[in-house]
Order: structure tokens, then sequence, then C-alpha cells
């Protein structure tokens, strides 16, 4: 399903697109969760991480296409995304959201937002 | 059967193929022992499984409308089948040995063709949505125990305005439905056959879907 212009992200979406961004040609379920895990602390469930890759697959933000299996895998291929033109869009759209909120504003004990 | 390929068929009940095959094997790569696999198997089989009725509630209703339907359908047919085997078994007992059939052999006959109406029923989902068989399945169980809960609720309300009234509808003296403004009774009876109702389902389900895993044995060979 193609994304449409105005459609909107959840906070967790964000972070699995820009995981999947910084990842490149290799963002598979663990790379992603490990990137996550990397970057922000957080430690996703692999439940929830599957729900939203389906999700963002659905509304036309990802695409994915089976990779090679490993013995490690249990001779299982991994499924690599990559963002779309529409994903891309959709992110940058919300990080901008975040900095237009953000801007002179002065967050209480922090030192500069 | 290798634990990665019973996790791969369960999670196929909630998912595509491919798709439950990469999870599998992300779920092998990122876990540590038996334990941790099967713990992170069930959370992810669960929340694929709630995405399945959070998106999607009415369509899972409305199949699960369809499965109950065939299971009647099925069940009287199964049912007549029964009766006339059970009749002719009799009449074979009495003639031949000129003694009845012993009871436990109606108790064990009608449990027996129950279990193997459910486990079709759990085989016909998996055939008709194979990628969303267990959100059907259980919305199959959950189904006729909502409506068993409603109806008495409805009576019981009617009742405290003026309007008593039962409901009951049986055929050559077997009670199908029975519904009166007993909500604790039916409460209990929604509780009842809560188990033997889903697990055949689900078996049926893994049974049906394990055909195409050709690889896979659900048994081990002797």
């Amino acid at each position: 399903m193609p994304a449409s212009p105005q459609q909107s992200l959840g906070e967790f979406e964000q972070v699995v697109l820009l995981a999947i961004l910084r990842l490149d040609e290799d963002a598979y379920g663990v790379s992603i969760r490990n990137e996550i895990r990397d970057c922000t602390g957080r430690n996703a469930a692999p439940g929830a991480l599957y729900n939203t890759l389906d999700r963002l697959e659905d509304k036309g933000m990802l695409s994915s296409r089976m990779g090679e299996a490993t013995a490690r895998r249990g001779g299982r291929a991994k499924r690599l995304y990559a963002v779309t033109k529409d994903g891309v869009a959709a992110v940058a759209r919300a990080q901008r959201a975040y900095q237009a909120l953000l801007k002179d504003l002065t967050l209480p004990g922090v030192a500069h937002a | 059967m290798h634990r990665a390929d019973a996790a791969e068929l369960l999670l196929s009940l909630v998912t595509s193929r491919d798709r439950a095959a990469a999870i599998v094997g992300d779920l092998l790569e990122g876990s540590n022992g038996a334990a941790g696999f099967w713990w992170l198997v069930a959370r992810t089989a669960v929340r694929q499984l709630g995405r399945d009725l959070a998106t999607d509630p009415l369509g899972a209703a409305r199949d699960a409308a369809r499965a109950l339907m065939v299971e009647i359908a099925l069940g009287l047919l199964m049912a007549v089948a029964l009766l006339v085997s059970l009749w002719a078994a009799g009449s074979v007992a009495l003639v031949y040995f000129h003694r009845e059939l012993p009871s436990w052999v109606y108790t064990v006959s009608g449990y027996g063709v129950y279990l193997l109406l459910v486990f079709q029923t759990g085989r016909w989902i998996a055939r008709l949505w194979p990628r969303r068989a267990a959100s059907v399945g259980v919305s199959l169980v959950v189904l006729p125990r909502i409506i068993g809960i409603a109806a008495p609720l409805v009576i019981w309300a009617a009742a405290l305005a003026g309007m008593g009234m039962n409901v009951a509808i049986s055929l050559s003296g077997f009670s199908l439905i029975s519904w009166s403004g007993d909500v604790p009774r039916a409460l209990s009876a929604a509780g009842w056959f809560l188990l033997p109702d889903s697990l055949p389902i689900l078996a049926g389900a893994v049974f049906q879907r394990s055909k195409a895993y050709p690889d896979l044995r659900l048994l081990p060979r002797r």
C-alpha cells in the first residue's frame, strides 16, 4: 500500500525507520533490534518490532527481500528491510515537526535542547 | 522434530511461512538456550495474534461466525453418523450377544466425535485462512461464549423490567440452546469446555499447516 502524503508516524515507527536507515544494506530483525538498543538503550520486544515492520511495510514505507541463510540461523533466510522514498519523506517530516516544536524551547533541567 | 521447526510451524498460524521462517532465524540468532528461545517465540506469537485481533476484530468475528456455521453443519452430520453407528452396533450386540452396549461406549464415542469435530474445524480454518488461523480459532472459541453470556444478561435485564422469558431450542428432545436469566450459570458454562474447545482447534490447525512443510514430522519416526 503506498503511503499517503500526510500519513503520520508513531514514535517507535520513527525509531525503527531511523535504525534501518543507519544499517543500510544489513537491516534485518536482529540487527535492527541491536541498533535500537545501542542507540537508544531500549530493548525492543521482538513481537513489537515485527508488528511495526509489518505495519510500515503495509503503509508502503518499507520494502523487504529475502537475504542469505546461515547455519547459525538454522538455515533460515534473513528478511532484509529497506526504507522507501515514502518512508524517508515521512521520517523527515516527523523529525522536522519535532525540531519545530523544540525550537526556542528550553527544557527544564536540560542545558540545551 | 527440531525446536526451530516446531516454532516455525507455530508462528505460521499467525503470519506467512516465509515471515515465520525469518522470525525463527532471528530468534535462533538472538536467543540464549532453549528456554529463552521458547520465551521469545511465545511472546512473538502472542503479539502477532494480538495485532491480528486488534487490527481487524470484525473480520475475525465474521470469519469465526463462518467457521461456527461450518462446525454446526459438520456436527449435525457427524451426530447423525454417530447415532446410526451406535444404533447398528447396539442392534448387533442385542441380536448376536443378547446384551446391550455398555454405557461407556456412548460416552466415549460421544466425546470422541466431539473432539474430532473441533479438530476438523481447526483444520478447515487453517486451510481457509492459513496466516490468520490462530486469530480466527481464538475468535471461534470466544464468539459462542460471548453470545452465551450476553443472551442470559439480556434475559436477566428483561426480567428486571418485568418481561420474564426463557429461550429453549431442542431437537428430538436433545437440548441445543437453553437460555435463562441465570448469569452465574452462563459464566460457569462459558468456562467449561474452554480447553476441550481450544486445544483440538489448535491441534487441527497445526496439523493442517504442517502439510505445508514436507520435511517436518509431527511424530518421530520409529
